[in-house]
Order: C-alpha cells, then structure tokens, then sequence
C-alpha cells in the first residue's frame, strides 16, 4: 500500500512536470490522484481486454493513471464489496454488465440498483438467434413453426438459464404464444459455449452476440435469422428485426458493458467523471476497438444509464419470476 | 499451400522484435511457470498489456513461447520442492518429488525437460499436419461424449491411489464434494455457498497450491533438523540423451495421448498429463513403482502436459474455439491486435497460424538448453537447508495464492487445504485423487445434466452413442480392475511363503 503510494505521488509529479512545471495551470481539484477502475472479471476476457484498453485511453482524459483491479471473486461479490465500500469521491469505479442486475435478485441480494451509482453505458451486444447454416429455419416463423412441429424435442444450446440470452430466448417463447416446455434449453457455461455445441451440431439454435458468430456466419457455418434490437445492425443490414417479423419483444433488451461507482456521488464529480469517459469513448483508438469487437457503441451519460438501468432491472425481475428463480 | 504458408511467415517473422520477442517470451515463461499460482493463463494476461504496441506477429510470437516455456517450467518446483508451479505439474510431481528424495534430482529435472522438447515438437508437428480438420473431429463432442470421457478421467483415481483403493475414493469422492460448492453451473443456485466469496467455488489454484505445495512444507518443517541428502553426480551431457533410450516408448505415446485430448475443448494441459500418467500405470510392467519415483510416470506426465500446448492450439486456429484456459485468454490477445481466430483465419492472416508453427518449433531448442543448462543450478535447491526451503515456498504458496485471484479469501483457502493435506498425508491419503476430482468434478456433472435435459431424462441416451457407451464400460474395468487383480492374487500369495 505505502508502495502504491509512493508510485502514484512519482507518478504524479511526473506528470505535473509534463504539464509546464506545474505553472499557473489551474487544474481541478478532481483528479489529482490515481483512480482505481475494479473489474469483475479475471485478466484476459473481453471485458477485461476492453477495460484495459479503456484504462489507457481514459488517463490521458483524466490527466491521472487508472489502476485495473481485477477481482473476480464470488461472481461480482468482491467487486461489489469495494464499490459499496469504497467512497464517493471518484477515486474508485468499477465494470458492470446486464449480468449484474441477475445477480442484484438471485445471489447478491444485499444490494440493488440502488447501491451503486451508474456512471456511463459504453457498450451495447444485441441478442441474436443464430442456427445451423444448413437448417431448414429461416427467420424466426419458421423457427416457431419448427418448434410447434416438434414439440418437446428441439435442443436449444445456450448460456445459463436465467442469463441474459436465456431471457431473451423466453421472450421469444412467450411472444410466439409457445410454452417454455416445448424445447429443452440446454445450458452452457458461456454465450459462446452454445454457440461451440451448436456448431457441433448439439443444438438446433442458440442465442449469442454478433462478434462470437461473424467468422463462423461468413464462412458459411451459421445462419442468424433475427435479432433484437429497435432497428437493423449495420452489420447484418439482412437479418430483420424479431419485432420486424411480428414478435412483441422488448427491443431494448441486450447485453450492455458500463462503468459504475459507490453510491450518492457528488454531481460535480459524477459530471466530470461522465465527460472524460464519454471523451475517452469517442476517441479514434476506442471507436476502432469498439468496431473491430463487433459492439455497437451506445455511450449513454448518468442520468439516461440511469433510467434505463431502472427499466432492465424491471425487466429482468419479472422474467426472473416468470422463470422460476426468484419467488 | 503449407510451404507457402511457411515462407509468408518466414517473411512477416524477420526482425529482430521476433526474435526477442521469442527469447523473452521463453525466459519470462520459466519465471512464471515456476512460481505457483501463475499459471499460463494468468501469465499470459498478464503479458498482454506488454503487447499493445507491438506487432500481431510479435505478440503471438511472445505470448505462444511464454505459454509453452510456463507448461514446462512448472515441473521445476513441482520435482524439487512437490510445489507444483502449474495445475498440471502436480502429476509430475507424482513421480518427480519420489525421485529428488531419492537422490536423482538431477536425473529427474533432465528426463522432464527432454520429454517436455519431444513432446512439443511431436505436437506441433501433428498440429501442422492436422490443424485445418482435427478440430471439426473435436466438435463432434457433445455432451454425452464429454461426459464419458469425464468419467473415464476419474477412473484414473485407481492409478493414483498408492497403496489403498479405499484412500483413494475417499480423496475423489471429497474431491467431488468440494467441486460441487458454488453457484450451480445449469441454473446459477448458490450451492453451500456459506461465504459470498464462494459464489465462484472454491478456488482451483489456491486449493491446488495448499493440498500439494503447503502441506509438503509442513512436512519439511517437521524434518528441519535433518541435513540434505548429499548431491549426486549429475549425468554428463552425452548420457543425457541416453538417459531416455529406455523411454522412448512412454515418450512417444504419452506425447500423442497428451496432443490428442487436450484437442478436444475444455480439456488442458491437467487432465492430459492424468489421463496420460493413468494410461502408462496400467500399461506399465511396473505399475506398483508408480508414485515410487517411477520414471516412466514422471515423462507420461510432462511429455502429456507439454503436448497439449500444440493441442489445446488446434481448435483455436481452425474455429476459434479455446482448447484450453489459455487458449481462451490468448484469443483475448489476438482480437485485440485485429485478428480475429476462428474460420477464417487461414485465409485472411495465414501469416499468424504459420508464425505460431513457427515460434513453436524454433523455441523448443532454446527451451530445452536453458532448461538442460538450468538444471545443473536448480538442483543446488536440495543442498539448502530444509528450514530456509521450508520458509521460502511457504512465502511463495501464499504470495501465489494472493496471485491468483487477487484476494485474500485466496490465501486462507490456501492455508486450510495445506492443513488439510498435511492431516490427509498423516493418514496416507494422498492428494492427486482430490485434485483429479476438483479438475474433472464440474464437467462431469454439466455434462451428465445437459446429456439429461437433452434426453428428457431418460438415461439411455449414455448406451445408445456407441462411443460414450465404450467408454463408460472401459471406464468401469478401469474401476473395478484392481479389485479383480487383487482377489486372484490374494489366493495365490501364500503359496510362494511356504517354499
């Protein structure tokens, strides 16, 4: 700790050099230190890789060094644990997906929505439906049509029940007027676990992002019939919408990566945090990553990260109730 | 269509970034792998912030040499100290530690190193050979396949057993109890979850470290007094090579049964080097020496492990499928620098599949001579006095543990497994069996339960697929073989007593 110190104050002075000796320059009282960014996730996941290249492109922004944390213990619980007990002085923030609402109503149930503060939406992953490329399924009718025709049997390989992809799987379901039961959700250990077994020939249909699919869609091995979404991917200009050919699904459901921080922070500091991140997004360097990740960039501030965290984690407890998992 | 893939290769591999990217990788690849709880994984992470500013050839180049450099240098601890610097490790250690306590420290640091070089030049060479379709064989398996061959890994718990069958069950079976805490893998339902920092189960490495590497210092501890064994000589270079002639066979084998199951996703370098060390017992025409400080044991471990880097590359390359958790990681890497494994990735960046033959082959000698080179100085590591060894790794277990997750609840995981194998050697109940289980425990129970859900229950789905039947009913003998070679024996043992 007292290293850690040590380095940053170095660090710092160095970069007070850097910025003409530290003359008249007023700078703002925030940041002055290094900002600590805790991850969820082990080193080397997407969200981890993203992270770090956000880290380095956000201190140039912040005029401060980001130190990644990563602490992926007990499936958000050690990161939560900081975040909640950390201050709200924007010295400490952290990652969050659409996983972490789940967690809010089935294992981490000492917080809510309301324990964190929600800082900035970066990123946004539609869901897919994605099959076989030499299934007979061509759009999302002739999916149900296969699912009615085979009642029971068809093997849908997915993420695990109650995630985000198994959520926008019941929706579908429920919007067909199918019954849950009428397939057997095979769950994997991740999105991209189902996609694997589908390619194997494991499952019928499955349900992932764009960015695990690409390769496999171009090189003629997976079909992806619908997405989720208000409009098309630019990506996939041909794949209609699953509302486009008829199914009420809430459009705004998907996977989404933001930045959250300890709770009731001060809105100077939340303004300032909210500028640079957004600054630090739009910049040429994130805006490739970003595209090369196959992710559609959804920057969204506080205050709209706000509300709509409000409608996901409505959403997402009533499916959770629908499912089972939360009584 | 492969010599030109070669020479395109050749061609992006020329500068002196490779080059050192080929030596550093290598050198930071032995510091990792020997100190336990980094593992290739995590070292390969760790390393990816090094590589922003570097080429995509460089990169992989680097990031490929360190993950085969740590595979092996995991063994050095593992042999000398029964500290296993990766997961896999803990299978020499096996073999390996019998023989540093028996004096052929030495001898055992050579063999593991030179099966380690056959073993990878033999997997590149039938990853080269195979890497455009072995991965669609790879595919083919699913759940029920998965879980045959799960259950065919356990049943290895008859090799590894020592003396007592009935020990040995009672380590996989708590093994299996241990494995089944956290949040369930099919519906996310918190199992035994007394602690939130359970949630993700109980950490593999941090309980991997205390079970082998801890415990073994509490029992050095208890031995302080005693001086080192005296050092014995250390095979000249020239007899280092003859040292493996009786081995070939093992070496051969256990480098293609290593290359050919980590191929299949999921499986790494661990449960290559068990089904690996398993296979050479039972085919062994020494089996009760195993454990004993048998050689043989001690090359099928590390030439297994060693050929399931080119292995665990397979899928990667050709589906962008991770073979291993460092596969995972290094296609993180990749994507990163714009390449995106998978497909189409021989037809769009030929130039990286080619370089990662490439890196493979070329760092091998270098590998091999370091470690050849290095020996004659780790081996002075027995002539230390046991306390200052004991207090060292003690250290290093817990900084590696810390490591590991980054989380104190990591160490104290870490102390109660190294208490906990600590009484378990008391009662000579040895630890492979619960490591084989923590390692096999959540894929056999995934996999049982999706062969279920697919089926809607109905167990005949595991008879009706020809493959994952035969290999359950070869998974049975395996089980039930040392209580039919014990009964037979039994009747006959007292009559030699009488002559």
């Amino acid at each position: 700790m007292r290293l850690r110190t040590w380095l940053s104050l170095f660090a710092a002075s160095g970069l007070a050099a850097g910025l003409g000796g530290g003359v008249a320059h007023a700078r703002p009282a925030y940041p002055d230190h290094p900002v600590h960014y805790v991850l969820h996730v082990s080193p080397g996941g997407a969200t981890d890789v993203m992270a770090r290249k956000l880290g380095s492109v956000l201190q140039k922004e912040l005029k401060v060094p980001i130190v990644i944390e990563n602490r992926p213990g007990g499936r958000g619980a050690a990161e939560m644990a900081i975040i909640t007990h950390s201050k709200p002085d924007g010295y400490t923030i952290g990652s969050a997906t659409s996983t972490h609402l789940a967690e809010f109503h089935q294992t981490l149930r000492q917080y809510n929505i309301h324990s964190v503060t929600w800082v900035a939406r970066l990123v946004t992953d539609p869901y897919l439906f994605v099959v076989p490329a030499k299934s007979d399924i061509h759009s999302m009718k002739d999916l149900a049509a296969a699912i009615k025709a085979d009642a029971g049997k068809m093997v849908v390989a997915g993420f695990v029940k109650g995630s985000g992809a198994n959520i926008a799987w019941e929706m579908f379901m429920s919007a067909a007027g199918l019954p849950a039961s009428d397939v057997n959700w095979v769950p994997y250990n991740s999105v991209g676990g189902g996609v694997t077994a589908v390619l194997g020939g494991h499952g019928a249909a499955t349900v992932a992002y764009y960015g695990l699919v690409k390769d496999q869609v171009a090189a003629g091995h997976l079909r992806v019939i619908g997405v989720i979404a208000p409009k098309r991917l630019a990506d996939l200009p041909n794949v209609p919408t699953v509302e486009e050919q008829g199914y009420n699904v809430p459009t705004f459901w998907n996977q989404w990566r933001g930045i959250i921080a300890p709770a009731n922070m001060p809105p100077a500091i939340l303004a300032a945090l909210d500028a640079d991140i957004k600054k630090a997004m739009e910049s040429p360097d994130m805006q490739a990553y970003v595209k090369n990740n196959s992710l559609q960039y959804d920057y969204a501030g506080s205050a709209t990260f706000d509300t709509f965290i409000q409608q996901q984690d409505k959403v997402t407890l009533v499916w959770l109730k629908k499912l089972g998992f939360v009584k | 269509m492969i010599g030109q893939g070669f020479l395109l290769a050749l061609h992006h591999m020329e500068s002196w970034d490779v080059l050192a990217g080929l030596i550093g990788g290598t050198l930071a690849g032995y510091c990792i792998g020997s100190i336990p709880g980094l593992s290739s994984s995590i070292g390969i992470a760790l390393l990816i912030p090094f590589t922003y500013g570097m080429s995509p050839i460089t990169s992989i180049v680097l990031l490929v040499t360190l993950y085969m450099a740590t595979e092996y240098a995991g063994a050095i601890p593992a042999i000398l100290m029964n500290t296993p610097g990766v997961p896999a490790a803990a299978v020499t250690a096996l073999d390996g530690y019998q023989m540093r306590l028996k004096g052929e420290a030495g001898a055992a640091l050579t063999m593991s190193i030179l099966s380690a070089g056959f073993a990878s030049i033999t997997g590149t060479l039938l990853l080269i050979a195979s890497s455009t379709w072995i991965a669609s064989v790879a595919l083919a398996f699913g759940p029920v396949k998965y879980f045959a061959i799960a259950v065919l890994g356990l049943s290895m718990v008859s090799s590894l057993s020592g003396d007592s069958m009935l020990k040995g069950f009672i380590g996989l079976f708590f093994g299996l109890a241990v494995a089944l805490i956290g949040t369930d893998p099919m519906d996310g339902v918190p199992r035994y979850v007394f602690n939130d920092n359970l949630l993700s189960g109980v950490g593999f490495l941090p309980a991997l470290i205390g079970l082998f590497a801890l415990s073994s210092v509490f029992a050095l501890v208890e031995k302080s007094a005693e001086m080192p064994a005296p050092l014995k000589r250390l095979p000249s270079v020239s007899g280092q090579v003859g040292l493996m002639r009786p081995y070939i066979g093992p070496l051969a084998r256990s480098s293609v049964l290593g290359f050919l199951v980590s191929v299949i996703p999921g499986h790494g370098a661990t449960i290559s080097a068990f089904i690996s060390y398993g296979f050479q017992k039972r085919i062994s025409k020494r089996p009760e020496t195993f454990g004993h400080g048998n050689p043989e044991g001690l090359i099928a471990s590390e030439a297994a492990a060693n050929a399931s880097v080119p292995g665990a590359l397979a899928p990667m390359l050709s589906l962008g499928i991770p073979g291993s958790a460092s596969t995972a990681v290094l296609i993180g890497a990749l994507t990163l620098h714009g390449v995106q494994p998978g497909p189409l990735l021989f037809t769009r960046n030929p130039e990286i599949p080619y370089s990662i033959f490439i890196a493979l082959i070329v760092t091998m000698p270098l590998m091999v001579a370091l470690g050849l080179a290095g020996t004659r100085l780790w081996v002075r590591v027995t002539q230390v006095p046991r306390s200052m060894i004991a207090g060292l790794v003690g250290a290093m277990c817990l900084l590696g543990s810390y490591a590991s997750q980054n989380d104190l609840f990591a160490v104290w995981t870490t102390i109660f497994f190294g208490i906990l194998g600590y009484v378990l050697q008391k009662a000579k109940i040895h630890p492979a069996p619960i490591v084989l289980a923590l390692v096999l425990g959540n894929l056999t129970e995934s996999n049982f339960r999706r062969s279920l859900i697919t089926s809607r229950g109905h167990l005949s789905i595991f008879v009706t697929h020809p493959f994952a039947f035969a290999c359950l009913l070869v998974a049975l003998a395996v089980f039930l073989a040392p209580f039919a070679r014990r009964a037979p024996a039994a009747a006959p043992a007292p009559a030699p007593s009488t002559h």
